[in-house]
């Protein structure tokens, strides 16, 4: 009888998950560690996933698309290959509040070494898009692709697609004016303006903070240590970390080939929300293309599902968090900044020193 | 100096011409692979003034000034896109610009490797006549079209849904073709996009005896190298060379196909939901230019790019009358039986 790794992670008493495997988990609970607890009660789990080989138990009607999707009423079964991966994954119970996923994949290491470290990376993506996509359907709460940190239960948000050096400024906020972190990669958003933190990877995170000068500084030796210090225990988090804070102000970051840093004041809140929505959609759509594949797995299956079931709530998905993000950003204020395309550390003490002056003057 | 020049016209909405400045292997191969896919719109008296979009092949620098870098790899400013790709062996640069702006013709600058230059059409031409076309209130469907006394029957469906083998056997029966991949629908009627049949072993019994001998060996030799290295080169084949085809039509009726692994069914569906479906289906279809739409909305959300969906959504609405008579079919996976089932069907109902 092979071991069992189990995990068990309750986001804010709003979502639990609970994960079951035969092989470790490592990376996924230090993805979530801030989430981690010790039991769940087993009749309120949102989403069960079982990472394991299973055989598909396809209901006895079910539409084939594309030779590749099988789908059903609340079922989806679907294996694909693309880039350093082949997978295979049952979703049940699709359009309710209770998803069991199964899901088994495996990669070629030699062509992306990054997996080695990462081998449930799919599975965490797919945990993401999931959480996305429940608390946006049955919670209308939404999973913003935005960093957040909080100062005296105002928060403020960092918004910008990959590479805008959200991480670094953030790190350097918590770091040298005192924030707390709320988030650096993803925060989710309630109704009533409540911005709860979502911190992912918080020993990595923490040993950036010790140890980084911007998020790209990696070298040889910084990973070899980071390997070292995970593997004592070493940057367990010592970080502040509330709940949830009270929604102030989004800044958009936009890497620009110019020189100097320019600011300007967003006031049109349907250029917002729709500039919010296309940010979460790349995101969902491009998610896990360090593996070499070119669209996250969970949108497939959403654009999938929507042509089968066009009425379905899962096709509503982008339309409920354009909606409820026209609602959400009223007395918001929105800014926008553009940051010269090389990163120096001069960029990130202007932004601070901004956001300083935002948070003495408009509150 | 351009040294290479091909003009081509989709009913007069969309005018294109091909040019490239230096002739290479890798330009050649693309210019060819493009001329395959759009030999049915090919014309030769067009004034570089009519053109709507330009497709410059050949090795280019971009200018990236003042550009928007997202996730390191997309280069923005208003109206201006550029980004590298691959997929596989193919290894692709485009830069577009001119598209936001309505009066001035959309620019192209292009330079793809060998392996590259066979996907032109897939990963980028297609998706800016579908632009050009939506844009001008003409929206494109994937999925196939047949007509027969001035009406058509729109079959929509996903890759692998049979609806190439649904026209291929009303073609057989003294239908014309319109489309067998895209089709477009403007005020009440389809019209034509006939790009080629890619032969597949699973369809190609259907033509069988419309082939040539030439044709049949190159399949099968094709056919050999996928067996053996698993490298899927398709053989494309012209449809005007097998089957009447026709220019427009009426559309009469619209079956959007959805493959089952039970039995047969047919039922009337409204508009509303078919509306949703394509809606689905061409997303899923274009998701490989998705990436590049959806990075330029998030700079510029209010560009007519980021209401390019809700545009063909409208434009769709408007195309497809409300009397057009709309069904969804579940297709078993034998594809034959359902188009036979459905031709019998058609023929009683008119």
């Amino acid at each position: 009888m092979a071991r069992k790794y189990s995990s068990c992670y309750n986001i804010h008493d709003l979502l639990t998950v609970s994960v079951n495997s035969v092989r470790p988990i490592n990376d996924l609970d230090r993805e979530f560690e801030f989430f981690r607890c010790d039991h769940i009660n087993d009749c309120n789990i949102n989403i069960n996933i079982n990472i394991s080989n299973f055989k598909p138990k396809l209901p006895s009607t079910y539409y084939i698309l594309d030779n590749k999707y099988c789908i059903s009423d609340n079922y989806i079964f679907y294996k694909d290959t693309e880039g350093c991966a082949s997978w295979k994954i049952e979703l049940f119970g699709l359009e309710t509040e209770n998803i069991v996923v199964n899901f088994y994949s495996k990669y070629s290491y030699t062509k992306y070494r990054d997996t080695i470290l990462n081998p449930n990376f799919l599975v965490k993506d797919l945990l993401l898009r999931l959480i996305e996509y429940l608390v946006n359907t049955k919670k209308g709460m939404f999973l913003l692709h935005s960093a957040g940190v909080d100062r005296n239960s105002t928060a403020v948000l960092l918004a910008g697609r990959g590479g805008s050096f959200k991480t670094t400024l953030t790190m350097d906020l918590v770091r040298y004016n005192n924030f707390n972190l709320l988030g650096d990669d993803h925060i989710l958003c309630s109704n009533n303006k409540k911005v709860f933190s979502f911190p992912e990877n918080l020993s990595i995170f923490q040993y950036m903070l010790n140890n980084l000068e911007t998020e790209r500084s990696w070298t040889l030796s910084k990973k070899l240590g980071l390997l070292y210090s995970l593997e004592k225990g070493e940057s367990k988090f010592c970080l502040n970390i509330p709940k949830f804070s009270n929604l102030r102000f989004i800044i958009f970051i936009t890497r620009k080939k110019q020189d100097d840093i320019e600011i300007r004041k967003l006031v049109n809140l349907k250029y917002i929300s729709k500039k919010l929505v296309f940010n979460n959609m790349v995101d969902d759509l491009i998610s896990p293309y360090r593996l070499g594949i070119n669209t996250g797995i969970f949108l497939k299956c959403l654009f999938a599902y929507s042509y089968i079931f066009p009425q379905s709530s899962i096709s509503k998905m982008y339309g409920n968090l354009e909606c409820g993000l026209s609602r959400l950003l009223e007395n918001v204020d929105v800014f926008e900044i553009g940051i010269p395309y090389k990163y120096n550390s001069g960029i990130s003490s202007k932004i601070s020193s901004f956001i300083e002056y935002l948070l003495e003057v408009y509150t | 100096m351009i040294k290479l020049r091909a003009n081509y016209s989709v009913h007069d909405i969309v005018k294109f011409g091909v040019i490239s400045k230096k002739l290479d292997f890798s330009s050649i191969s693309t210019a060819r692979y493009i001329d395959l896919e759009y030999e049915n719109f090919k014309v030769s008296n067009l004034q570089y003034e009519d053109l709507d979009f330009i497709l410059d092949i050949g090795r280019f620098k971009p200018d990236l000034s003042g550009c928007y870098v997202v996730d390191d790899r997309y280069y923005i400013r208003d109206d201006y896109i550029f980004y590298e790709d691959s997929y596989k062996f193919a290894k692709w640069k485009v830069e577009i610009s001119n598209f936001d702006s309505n009066d001035d013709k959309i620019l192209v600058r292009l330079q793809a490797n060998i392996p590259g230059s066979m996907l032109v059409s897939g990963f980028l031409v297609d998706h800016i006549i579908n632009y050009l076309l939506n844009i001008n209130g003409y929206p494109v469907i994937h999925g196939s079209g047949v007509c027969r006394d001035g009406k058509s029957i729109i079959f929509t469906a996903q890759g692998g849904c049979g609806k190439s083998t649904m026209a291929m056997y009303f073609a057989n029966n003294n239908y014309s073709i319109l489309g067998d991949n895209f089709v477009i629908v403007h005020d009440g009627r389809a019209l034509s996009f006939l790009t080629p049949f890619n032969l597949f072993h699973f369809n190609i019994h259907n033509i069988w005896n419309k082939l040539s001998t030439e044709t049949k060996f190159n399949f099968y030799l094709k056919y050999l190298i996928f067996k053996l290295s698993g490298l899927n080169i398709t053989t494309k084949i012209n449809i005007r060379s097998i089957f009447p085809v026709a220019d427009m039509a009426k559309i009469d009726k619209i079956l959007f196909l959805k493959p089952c692994n039970r039995k047969f069914l047919l039922e009337q569906i409204n508009k509303e939901e078919l509306l949703n479906c394509i809606l689905a289906n061409q997303m899923l279809d274009s998701i490989n230019f998705l990436r590049c739409m959806l990075e330029y909305s998030y700079v510029f959300p209010e560009s007519t790019l980021a209401c390019y969906w809700a545009m063909y959504r409208d434009n769709l609405e408007k195309s497809i009358s409300n009397k057009t008579a709309i069904f969804k079919v579940n297709v078993p996976k034998n594809a034959i039986n359902a188009s036979k089932y459905i031709y019998e069907w058609v023929k009683k109902n008119g």
